[in-house]
């Protein structure tokens, strides 16, 4: 059930009314409604694969009962340290046999192979779980939690099992840590006006990034050319390099918006996760301002405990940086190009913090530009190697852009797209904020009436439908 | 009570002005003859009573056509006519689509077991669930743009243009098309792995057939769309294990297969002159097939149907031969007006009767 489907467009309005109708005080009422989400995000789930629910029941159960083992009063570290390993090993274990066998398999027939040794690894033909790298994170940043001491166990089965499955953020994020969302839990949310039609504007804000930029971006120009690259001129893989960069960053912004307009419609909050990426000024910055709610778990679980920045013998960092984003890349996928996406950016993060050492602040609007642009361009070189199929579609764009051929192939509504991206991406936040506030206040018909235009509109709009890009990861 | 649910008030608005416009839409459909689903309304021209009384579908007799009691048909030698809407289109009356002309220039029971969306394992279905009441003497199958409708989102969902993101991707599409094939060959919608409950409901709205017929399609026709199927062979393929399979359970059941090219209003050479109006009624449809692509592909598997009737010894009646790129007998690109249905009937009879003495002897 994508969020772009009419099947959400259902079934989102149905769990709405039924968790409305039991709002209230009391335990009783607070059972029953994190009954109905718990039910609801299984059955969310469940409807991309049924056979999964399986998996991630398990790894609710799991993460629970380590979880209940950790907070044990009087419990040696020793013991403690083994429960952790526990829990690390089986859920990245999990992770490791649906997301990466194959790819390690195949990495390894292939490096056998340039030793002459002609092998055949065995395969698995299991598909990949919808959003199993983003529940395992959120599931292991509880169990970690607890572990240092910095979260309380839960134990409530059903609030550890919904915040593990809460279907808004379930299949693409953001990651939300236990820290986040437990706590709400605690409390019985209220259905207050400004935040529902806030969580409104933002659905359709998101449904607007995702079938009308996203998804026109992609069916317009940017699939066919990537597909084969070597038929385009110069000037068409340009621009369908700059339209997959506002293609991604719109489909997964917008599946991010949906999903914090869904928790908002039930009274809960879902952190940011993008803060227009594309005006970064250098490459750290447009890390705290892409998938943030992974970077920043990549930081505080992976970097931080490897030492950070705190460990001033040379090089360290930079090796601390390396590892990191290494392993961000291969979070994306099991795949030689997600892993060389993450090199490059930890390559630029280590160039980035060599150059802020010694580079003053400057302030001027030129120079503002100036780096945003540098930035962009950089960043557009790692969605290059994030998005080519393979090795040779990556010499044919390098050897299209040999050519210098300045012939427009693509058709022009491609380009009136790509420019309303750009200026959507530009638009200041607190206009965008601010249009949203004013349009929350207007009488329940007229919002009514533009909500049911933009159904029309998206509807009309989608055309082949394809899936979130982060569905896959 | 009802004050908790009033700031979700801008959401049943919306629910209800779209209630309201489809309702409106609805109306405005049924009074032109077409489908209006919330009002339970079939499509299809008003058919004088004593026709319909004398015509099916009716629950004994679930085809379009004259009616003929089971045994009548069993004894007769009837001729079961598997297509789709090319043999049973709504908008022409039962008595004058080429089913009903050409029983009545056979002086044969014809079943018509066509009806419009079907493709060729839906015609097998029909056959399975109605075949043994009605024993069929022969069974002409005429089917080809639906199963190119399915067979191209099939393919799409392989083609790395459809999987971003790396190679491991559009392998696992490949084994799940593989996997699609070990079953029957059903396609699979790309990049879905569930159920889809509401979708065809939501299909059936009239708000969504206007906004996909003047929307999307305009939209559409801006895409790049395929001017060939990206794998023929493996399109081709996937054609001729359906008629395969329906050739096989036609002789399972003692019954002749027949066979019957596809007959299309522009061929190759004309493919760029088809309307934009016909254009946009196919990309409402299926945003992945030029009209080139469509006509290309036709050609292609009406050779490979010739072919395949040759080689097994099933006649093929060449519609393609006789029908395409004339026109003026179509209404689109594949939907014969009236006069279409009267010179297909026409041309079927007198091929259909010539090879019928021949198999009978």
């Amino acid at each position: 059930m994508n969020f772009n489907s009419p099947e959400y467009l259902i079934f989102l309005p149905l769990v709405v009314l039924l968790h409305a109708a039991l709002l209230g005080k009391g335990a009783a009422k607070n059972r029953a409604r994190h009954t109905l989400l718990l039910v609801a995000s299984y059955a969310f789930y469940m409807s991309w694969d049924w056979r999964y629910a399986g998996l991630i029941a398990f790894s609710t159960v799991v993460d629970y009962g380590l979880g209940r083992a950790l907070g044990v009063e009087g419990r040696a570290q020793r013991v403690r340290n083994l429960l952790l390993v526990v829990s690390l090993s089986l859920n990245l274990g999990l992770l490791a046999v649906f997301k990466y066998f194959n790819f390690f398999m195949d990495t390894t027939q292939d490096g056998l192979a340039l030793l002459g040794l002609d092998v055949s690894l065995p395969h698995h033909q299991l598909l990949l779980p919808v959003g199993i790298s983003f529940y395992t994170f959120q599931t292991l940043s509880y169990t970690i939690d607890v572990w240092r001491r910095q979260l309380p166990v839960e134990r409530d089965f059903v609030k550890f099992a919904l915040f593990v499955s809460f279907f808004p953020q379930l299949v693409a994020g953001p990651i939300v840590r236990a820290s986040e969302f437990l706590p709400q839990l605690q409390t019985t949310p209220e259905l207050e006006r400004a935040r529902v039609r806030g969580g409104l504007f933002r659905i359709f804000r998101g449904l607007f990034k995702k079938v009308v930029l996203a998804d026109l971006l992609a069916n317009l120009g940017v699939d066919a050319v990537f597909a084969n690259p070597g038929a385009y001129s110069s000037l068409d893989l340009t621009l369908a390099l700059y339209g997959y960069a506002y293609q991604i960053y719109n489909d997964f912004s917008g599946y991010s918006d949906i999903a914090i307009g869904s928790a908002a419609l039930l009274g809960y909050h879902i952190p940011e996760n993008f803060n227009r990426p594309y005006l970064a000024r250098n490459v750290r910055e447009f890390w705290t301002r892409w998938h943030i709610s992974l970077s920043s778990w990549l930081r505080d679980y992976l970097y931080i405990p490897l030492g950070g920045n705190r460990d001033t013998r040379k090089g360290r960092t930079t090796r601390n940086l390396m590892i990191t984003m290494l392993l961000g890349g291969l979070w994306h996928g099991a795949a030689l190009n997600f892993v060389l996406w993450g090199a490059y950016h930890g390559v630029l993060l280590a160039f980035s913090r060599q150059k802020d050492r010694h580079a003053a602040n400057a302030g001027r609007p030129l120079t503002i530009w100036l780096e945003r642009t540098t930035c962009f361009h950089l960043v557009l070189g790692g969605w290059l190697l994030f998005r080519v199929t393979g090795w040779d579609d990556l010499v044919a764009f390098f050897a299209g852009w040999a050519r210098f051929d300045l012939n427009l192939g693509l058709d022009p509504l491609f380009l009136v797209v790509l420019v309303a991206a750009a200026t959507v991406h530009l638009y200041p936040r607190k206009w965008v904020d601010g249009f949203g506030e004013r349009f929350a206040r207007l009488p329940a018909p007229v919002q009514g009436a533009a909500y049911a235009g933009l159904v029309l509109a998206l509807c009309g709009a989608t055309l082949k439908s394809p899936s979130f890009i982060y569905f896959q990861f | 009570m009802l004050r908790r649910f009033a700031p979700l008030a801008p959401l049943l608005w919306a629910a209800l002005f779209l209630l309201v416009l489809e309702l409106a839409l609805e109306v405005r459909a049924a009074k032109r003859g077409h489908r209006a689903e919330l009002l339970g309304i079939e499509p299809g021209v008003e058919e004088p009573a004593d026709v319909n009384a004398a015509f099916g579908p009716t629950a004994e007799f679930p085809f379009r056509g004259p009616v003929v009691p089971a045994a009548e048909a069993r004894t007769a030698g009837a001729l079961w006519i598997a297509s789709s809407s090319y043999a049973e289109d709504v908008y022409i009356p039962a008595a004058d689509i080429f089913p009903t002309r050409l029983g009545a220039a056979l002086e044969r029971p014809v079943l018509n077991a066509s009806r419009g969306g079907l493709t060729i394992l839906s015609n097998l279905e029909d056959l399975e669930a109605h075949g043994s009441d009605f024993e069929p003497r022969f069974v002409l199958l005429y089917q080809m743009s639906n199963d190119l409708d399915q067979i191209s989102n099939q393919l799409a969902g392989a083609a790395p243009a459809a999987a971003p993101g790396g190679a491991s991707t559009s392998e696992s599409d490949e084994a799940r098309l593989a996997a699609g094939d070990a079953t029957e060959g059903e396609p699979e919608a790309h990049g879905q792995l569930g159920f889809s409950p509401v979708s065809p409901w939501i299909q059936r709205m009239t708000v969504y057939r206007h906004l996909k017929g003047h929307v999307s399609s305009r939209l559409a026709q801006h895409l790049a769309l395929w001017d060939a199927l990206p794998d023929p062979a493996r399109g081709e393929a996937l054609f001729l294990a359906r008629v395969e399979r329906f050739v096989a359970e036609v002789r399972a059941r003692g019954a002749q297969p027949v066979l019957a090219t596809f007959a299309t209003a522009y061929d190759e050479d004309t493919a760029d002159a088809v309307p934009g109006f016909v254009e946009r009624q196919n990309l409402s449809r299926n945003t992945l097939l030029s009209s080139r692509a469509w006509v290309a592909t036709f050609d292609d598997w009406n050779a490979a149907l010739r072919e395949y009737g040759a080689a097994e010894g099933i006649p093929v009646i060449d519609m393609d031969a006789r029908f395409t790129g004339q026109a003026e007998l179509f209404r689109d690109l594949w939907h014969f007006t009236n006069e279409g249905h009267a010179q297909a009937a026409a041309f079927l009879a007198d091929e259909l009767g010539a090879r019928f003495e021949e198999l009978a002897q």
